[in-house]
């Protein structure tokens, strides 16, 4: 049976992330010598890096911003969030860049999407929406990829973003409505790019419970012709 | 809140000799993640949810913690979680749970933001605007994700170590220190660090298995 001491010892500086110098490599060296088989080299490894999870624990955990509000998705006031952005803002107005992290832990917990996807206009939009107290996230169900929309408190400004979603046949393009009691009005016609959406809509959502997508001819029609593939309610 | 005051939160946490018994309850919840990442596999949102609210927060504190920057911290915590969502098959059974899976990846990127020189400009510049924002422990929302019979267990864990082992895997894990800089802090030899890690993670590791 093979010597484990000394890849015990590095095991458990490697699970803390405290080695350094020549003993990263050593293990490296003494795991490859081992073999990719060493049962006890994969228990070590394994009960070290488990009882270093563990160890997290041991702290108070921390609202993460705005990112509780993908995991809800949906109806959390200002005053639900775990830390109103809107004081962080009068504390420090260069909270936008801050809120733009947020916000792409928000679309994050939605789709996937990364920050580094939307830098410029859009994203600018969407960060100082996301600043405001009361701006809601809202999830859209369906059957087309992942799509997700903030919305002020009074619901005057929205921003859409969808993600993994199929192109429309050809000639067709995604049509956005918003649905007051069961009057639909057309507040967009958005053509994916690359499967995604970023799109601030110029429509005041004000009054409106639903807001519903369906595929439409090119020349967007005043009222849907074909059932929605996503919908969200406004709450 | 230091190596030692994780000690101290513990008496009041768990009580005198309180037992936390959660051994029935860590090999649902090891399934449960493991169900989640299959489903992330398959790009069911839920799911990602369901994990983010299960662990950010505890990931969050853990990366903040180390980076003591909370704009870096989210940063660790996004790359992981956006990891998972893209890749959640990087996920490897026989390495360990998926709890123990996610808080190594944030450790790493929040050491690695630590010891980037970028990431200690960065530090610097915002540590005073850092200091200015009130943490909003939010306790409603912290209470329905927390986990405090584990939290207790641990820190009963941490609170029976040795001070001197305490202190090298304080400043090493919650720190950020590679083994070099901690024996540097400390003014001791560096065989002494690993000697104490090695003790330290031993002993943890019994304490805490039935929690793994």
């Amino acid at each position: 049976m093979k010597d484990h001491t000394r890849i015990e010892e590095l095991l458990a500086l490697d699970a803390l992330d405290g080695l350094d110098g020549g003993d990263a490599d050593e293990l490296r060296r003494a795991l490859h010598d081992h073999g990719p088989a060493c049962p006890e080299c994969a228990s070590l490894r394994a009960e070290f890096a488990e009882t270093a999870g563990l160890l997290a624990f041991a702290l108070e955990p921390e609202p993460v911003r705005l990112a509780v509000e993908a995991g809800r998705l949906t109806g959390a006031s200002a005053a639900d969030q775990p830390t109103s952005l809107a004081s962080h803002r009068r504390r420090r107005p260069s909270l936008l860049a801050a809120a733009a992290v947020a916000a792409a832990l928000v679309i994050g917990g939605i789709a996937g999407a990364n920050l580094a996807e939307r830098r410029g206009t859009g994203a600018s939009d969407l960060a100082a929406l996301l600043a405001e107290p009361g701006t809601r996230i809202v999830r859209f169900e369906g059957s087309s990829g992942a799509v997700a929309m903030a919305v002020s408190a009074d619901g005057s400004r929205s921003y859409l973003v969808g993600r993994d979603l199929a192109a429309p046949p050809a000639d067709k393009v995604y049509e956005v409505w918003s649905i007051t009691g069961t009057t639909p009005t057309s507040i967009a016609c958005i053509t994916p790019t690359n499967g995604s959406i970023d799109e601030t809509l110029q429509t005041s959502l004000a009054g409106a419970s639903v807001v519903a997508v369906t595929v439409e001819d090119a020349s967007c029609p005043s009222a849907p012709t074909t059932d929605p593939i996503l919908t969200a309610t406004i709450e | 809140m230091s190596g030692l005051e994780l000690v101290e939160a513990t008496q009041s946490d768990a009580g005198p000799g309180s037992v936390v018994d959660l051994t029935m309850e860590a090999p649902r919840e090891h399934e449960q993640d493991r169900d989640l990442l299959r489903r992330i596999g398959r790009s069911d949102a839920e799911a990602y949810r369901a994990l983010f609210d299960r662990y950010a927060p505890t990931a969050m504190a853990l990366a903040h913690r180390v980076v003591r920057q909370r704009t870096l911290a989210e940063e660790s915590v996004q790359e992981t979680f956006l990891q998972i969502w893209r890749d959640p098959d990087r996920y490897q059974d026989d390495r360990g749970s998926v709890r123990a899976w996610i808080m190594t990846m944030v450790h790493n990127r929040a050491v690695d933001a630590l010891r980037r020189e970028v990431s200690q400009r960065r530090r610097t510049e915002q540590a005073m605007a850092d200091d200015q924002l009130v943490d909003d422990p939010a306790p409603g929302i912290v209470d329905a994700i927390d986990l405090p019979g584990k939290r207790a267990a641990v820190r009963a864990a941490l609170g029976s170590l040795p001070h001197e082992q305490l202190e090298v895997l304080e400043l090493m894990y919650f720190g950020g220190l590679s083994q070099s800089q901690v024996a540097a802090k400390l003014s001791i030899p560096l065989g002494t660090v690993k000697s104490r890690t090695l003790l330290a993670m031993r002993k943890l590791k019994v304490q805490l298995e039935e929690h793994r």
